[in-house]
């Protein structure tokens, strides 16, 4: 540890004024998440927090945003120790946070949203008008787009996360918190985000930017702080660093990062998932998805791209069972599934893994082993005329434990207590358990780190070895571009264009995301 | 004619304490408090009321000591709610066992009967009807004026804005400096008072208290509330129109030979059609039920 703080004490943006922590150590129960960590962002200055999942990041910026109480070390303000004792202590001295989870309520509007906990007027009435005034005033001058009246739950998540961010700045930040800001954001919000930050920054205020993705630190920051289970190991000037040596900070030790192999999906592989004129309905009067065909030979992995909210998660619930089909067809291997439900899909080989992976994956008070085998297919085993056979459960929980690297190694432990990668893994792990030719799965990397990430993607590629074809949602273009044969991109419930990795770029999606570029339909298709 | 002026002035004497419970359940379930416990400030109220009127002999008093007492019993129900993870379902029907044995046993031992209090003077009885307005009782008005006052206070107060804030998620409430402790806690008070104002009617209405006196008031409110879809105009309308039809049911009872169990059935039945989601989607607040962690 003495290392470290001799080397922080040389580094940059270390003056005295600022926001910073010293010595901090926060513990949840028995486990230390945060360990002498020293950490400082200036006013004026972006510095990116990065690390694995579990390394402290969030943590931290809870701490510093007051919602947990260091036990140990203080949190230092323009140089003075300073105790937070809420968020409001926090919100005094201009720290705001925008949380990864928004912290919204879908009820009320944007103005009540913004204004909640300060609000205008006089006496005990609110004045409406006042606080849809204000935030008009404070969107426009940071260039937001955002209705005040608008009910936020109507929002997509772009607008929302603005809303968040006007919740900050009509608080009058001078340090702005940003955890895990750009997961659910397309190229164009990320490249608005960025605008931002730059500005504020420019503006004098103070930014900390939680990622995982190294190319924003490379584009937006000027120092970041590298955390590894809960210790700092680096703090680097950005202009002097690459990305290889911050991925080394992060995980200890040079990253592997092998070359994707393009599978040699040959055109008349046989069609392992058809899907047909596929209809599912929506909230209001339009139809979530909207006359969809598409299909996934064997040895494939089929990317769908699109904005979230564009109907890529209800074509997925559709196909796999679980959302009720208005119109259309959808045909697993050979057997097409007219009115089946999940179990007669399961049956025909299809493995799913879901969007929200604790909600509704896994069954957050049953142990790993239980959670492996709920599903399981009666042959394989588990069950005897309705009895649990110990033995095999145990030895399926061991090997899978095992095989796919789950940490703690305990096939008696809750899942709910795991964190959300190795939550993913064992979810993923289920599913492939049970062989499936079509394996379905919704942002399966969301959240996770570098090596939980590569060990999801390297299994998806292992069934389309195996024969298999994969259907893969993500909000992550880069994620699409690497690991997938072709992309579909979705816009408003229907398919706005298919491209192929290797001739399109970011851009040329984000279009298609949006809902412009028919012509980038035609150049890929050509 | 005179069925229809009977029918009406019954329908708002009926309504009165259903109007205050339920604009009572509006105010706590919007926070997020599921309030099973209306019954019991019912009681409270209505037993305070009737046991301050007979000791000071005075009708203020009884309103007073009515407030306090379903003040006090929401403030522990509150605490319970806010500082425990205690089920909201069963501290509120547990609170509804505990205040009616309590209120039998305070009948017993200050008056020595288990069936009901003494009748009030003829002079305080005398007052009451002295104190009506329009041949209906000032609590009836009030309890008419209270709707819009729960509509525009949700709606356009600062307080009205962090109780439907924290009803629906309390932790973002409380990362912008709302104590969503604070915040549950005084609605369930404030639920209190508003529900314990139906208690004092009904022992006003008597002139008494005698036990069981809520008679599943306080159920038949929080039904209004869900029919409401948490709303107070509409919660409030529900329990008008439960009132009229109770009410329509005592003028043609004698006629008709309805059986008393159908209107008193109805109230339940279209919870049960509201809450199933064939009329409708009713959409509880968020938070509802979800202790604080």
């Amino acid at each position: 540890m003495s290392a470290g703080v001799g080397q922080l004490s040389d580094g940059v943006g270390r003056g005295s004024d600022g926001l910073g922590v010293r010595g901090l150590t926060k513990r949840f129960g028995e486990t230390t998440v945060l360990d002498a960590v020293d950490f400082s962002v200036a006013p004026g200055e972006v510095v990116a927090l990065i690390g694995e999942n579990g390394a402290g990041k969030t943590t931290l910026l809870r701490v510093v945003s007051g919602f947990y109480r260091p036990d140990g070390g203080e949190v230092l303000v323009d140089g003075k120790p300073t105790v937070l004792r809420g968020p409001r202590d926090a919100a005094a001295i201009g720290v705001g946070m925008v949380h990864q989870h928004f912290l919204l309520i879908p009820e009320l509007t944007v103005a009540e949203n913004v204004v909640l906990g300060r609000e205008p007027g006089s006496g005990p009435l609110l004045d409406l008008r006042a606080a849809e005034a204000e935030v008009r005033a404070c969107a426009e001058r940071f260039g937001l787009d955002v209705d005040p009246r608008a009910r936020v739950g109507d929002l997509g998540v772009s607008a929302q996360q603005r809303v968040e961010l006007l919740k900050v700045l009509v608080r009058g930040a001078r340090f702005l918190l940003l955890d895990e800001p750009t997961g659910l954001l397309p190229p164009s919000g990320v490249r608005e985000l960025f605008a931002l930050v730059e500005r504020l920054a420019a503006e004098g205020c103070g930014v900390v930017l939680v990622t995982h993705r190294l190319r924003e630190v490379f584009a937006v920051s000027q120092r970041a702080t590298v955390l590894r289970h809960g210790v700092v190991t680096g703090e680097r000037e950005i202009a002097a660093s690459d990305e290889r040596e911050l991925a080394r900070l992060m995980i200890g030790e040079d990253l592997d990062l092998d070359e994707r192999q393009p599978s040699q999906t040959a055109a008349d592989a046989v069609e392992v998932l058809q899907v047909e004129r596929l209809s599912v309905a929506g909230r209001g009067e339009r139809p979530a998805v909207d006359d969809v065909s598409l299909s996934v030979r064997a040895g494939e992995v089929v990317g769908i791209a699109g904005v979230s909210g564009s109907g890529q998660i209800e074509l997925l619930e559709a196909v796999s069972g679980v959302r009720p089909i208005v119109s259309g067809r959808v045909r697993i291997g050979e057997r097409v599934l007219d009115g089946d439900g999940i179990r007669a899909r399961r049956a025909a080989g299809l493995g799913y893994v879901p969007e929200d992976r604790l909600h509704d994956g896994l069954v957050a008070d049953l142990t790993v082993a239980e959670n492996l085998v709920l599903c399981a297919d009666p042959e394989r085993g588990f069950f005897e005329r309705g009895w649990i056979v110990r033995e095999r459960v145990e030895s399926e929980g061991r090997e899978v434990v095992a095989d796919h690297d789950v940490r703690p190694p305990d096939p008696d432990a809750l899942c709910g207590a795991l964190s959300g990668g190795n939550q993913q893994k064992v979810l993923v792990a289920r599913e492939l358990r049970g062989a499936p030719r079509v394996l379905l799965a919704a942002e399966p990397v969301r959240g996770l780190d570098f090596r939980a990430t590569d060990a999801v993607h390297r299994r998806l590629r292992a069934i389309c070895d195996g024969g298999g074809g994969v259907l893969l949602v993500s909000t992550d273009l880069v994620e699409l571009l690497e690991h997938c044969d072709r992309i579909l991109v979705m816009f408003a419930g229907g398919i706005a264009g298919e491209v192929r990795p290797d001739e399109t770029s970011e851009d040329a999606i984000g279009l298609l995301m949006s809902g412009g570029g028919s012509a980038a339909v035609g150049d890929s298709r050509g | 004619m005179n069925v229809v002026a009977d029918t009406l002035v019954g329908t708002l004497g009926i309504a009165t304490p259903l109007l205050f419970a339920t604009l009572g359940g509006v105010v706590s379930e919007r926070s997020g408090v599921i309030n099973l416990g209306l019954e019991s400030y019912l009681l409270a109220g209505a037993f305070g009321a009737a046991a301050g009127t007979l000791a000071a002999g005075s009708l203020l008093v009884g309103v007073g000591v009515g407030l306090l007492a379903a003040g006090a019993v929401a403030l522990a129900h509150g605490i319970l709610a806010t500082r425990t993870r205690a089920d909201h379902v069963v501290t509120g029907v547990a609170l509804n066992l505990l205040v009616d044995a309590a209120t039998i046993a305070a009948l017993v031992s200050l008056y020595g009967t288990k069936g009901s209090s003494p009748l009030f003077s003829d002079g305080l009885v005398e007052a009451l009807g002295a104190s009506k307005v329009l041949g209906l009782s000032p609590l009836t008005w009030l309890s008419l004026v209270a709707i819009p006052l729960v509509v525009v206070a949700l709606a356009r107060t600062k307080a009205g804005l962090r109780l439907r804030a924290v009803g629906e998620n309390p932790r973002c409430a409380e990362s912008l400096g709302v104590s969503a402790a604070r915040v549950r806690l005084l609605s369930v008070v404030t639920a209190g008072l508003i529900t314990g104002l139906g208690g004092v009617f009904l022992a006003f209405d008597v002139g008494s208290f005698s036990k069981h006196m809520a008679g599943g008031r306080g159920y038949l409110a929080l039904a209004c509330v869900v029919i409401g879809k948490w709303r107070p105009r509409w919660a409030a309308a529900a329990a008008i129109g439960f009132a009229f039809l109770k009410a329509l049911a005592n003028q043609l009872q004698t006629a008709a030979r309805i059986p008393d169990e159908i209107p008193r059935m109805l109230p339940y039945v279209i919870t049960l059609v509201v809450l199933s989601g064939i009329v409708g989607r009713a959409r509880p607040p968020a938070a509802l039920g979800k202790p604080l962690a």
